[in-house]
């Protein structure tokens, strides 16, 4: 349960434009992450994390269960926000993969802050492997 | 408020409006090392500022439609939105580079629903 991932290593994206500070739990097809909210990231807007915050979390949730590939959204066919979370508040978002073809994920993740869910989205992950030289 | 720092607004043409990045910004530093490419969360953002400066009041989304990302936007690319209103509570959003769509979604916005 004490087991530490590495964010930099299941993930492209660098400062200031990393959205989740540890990775709980990941493999093929889940991964769950928190992310404490910060007046200094750089999506906050008046105290709070806007749907646009809030997706690159879950993008970033997502593209955990990518480890080693470039994972990017293809598609968000829905998301909804209940509440915008607030600076100083955790986030937890869990992504459960539903189906798989080839190199896309079809996800569906629920983000909550102390059990209550704030936010929920299904969408497309798309991965490039880098097995052309296997 | 990321207009004015991440990217401008050079033209506005009937809500139609035409932008360009500041590649500088820090953003691109993180997103990705040595690759820069605009984040489609960023884009969802933009649009959430412009429809703000078309109505004229703050505007949050609160929901997202049939949202795809089909090409990668670098710092370069002058980017055109059209926004139309397709219901009362609803944005649609296309972002266009030299007349191809590399994004489009739909935005339910709170405001505008009450």
């Amino acid at each position: 349960m004490c087991k530490r991932y590495d964010i930099a290593s299941y993930i492209p994206q660098r400062p200031p434009f990393v959205f989740i500070d540890t990775i709980e739990e990941v493999d093929a097809k889940g991964a769950r992450t928190r992310f404490a909210i910060s007046e200094s990231c750089p999506l906050v807007v008046d105290g709070i994390l806007p749907l646009s915050g809030v997706m690159e979390n879950v993008a970033q949730t997502c593209a955990t269960m990518a480890k080693g590939a470039i994972a990017y959204i293809g598609e968000v066919k829905q998301m909804e926000v209940l509440r915008f979370p607030h600076v100083g508040e955790i986030v937890c978002t869990e992504a459960k993969v539903l189906q798989e073809w080839l190199n896309i994920l079809l996800v569906e993740c629920t983000t909550q802050v102390n059990d209550e869910t704030i936010a929920i989205a299904t969408l497309k992950i798309a991965t490039i492997t880098d097995n052309a030289a296997k | 408020m990321l207009q004015n720092s991440l990217y401008y607004i050079v033209r506005n043409d009937q809500n139609v409006y035409t932008i360009r990045f500041d590649a500088s910004h820090p953003i691109f530093a993180g997103h990705f090392p040595e690759h820069p490419i605009v984040p489609g969360a960023c884009l969802v953002q933009i649009a959430e500022e412009l429809a703000a400066a078309t109505y004229g009041h703050a505007v949050r989304f609160t929901a997202l439609r049939n949202l795809r990302f089909s090409r990668p936007i670098i710092p370069n690319q002058e980017v055109t939105i059209p926004i139309k209103q397709t219901e009362e509570n609803a944005l649609n959003f296309q972002f266009l580079v030299s007349n191809s769509e590399y994004a489009r979604f739909t935005a339910l916005n709170e405001c505008l629903y009450r």
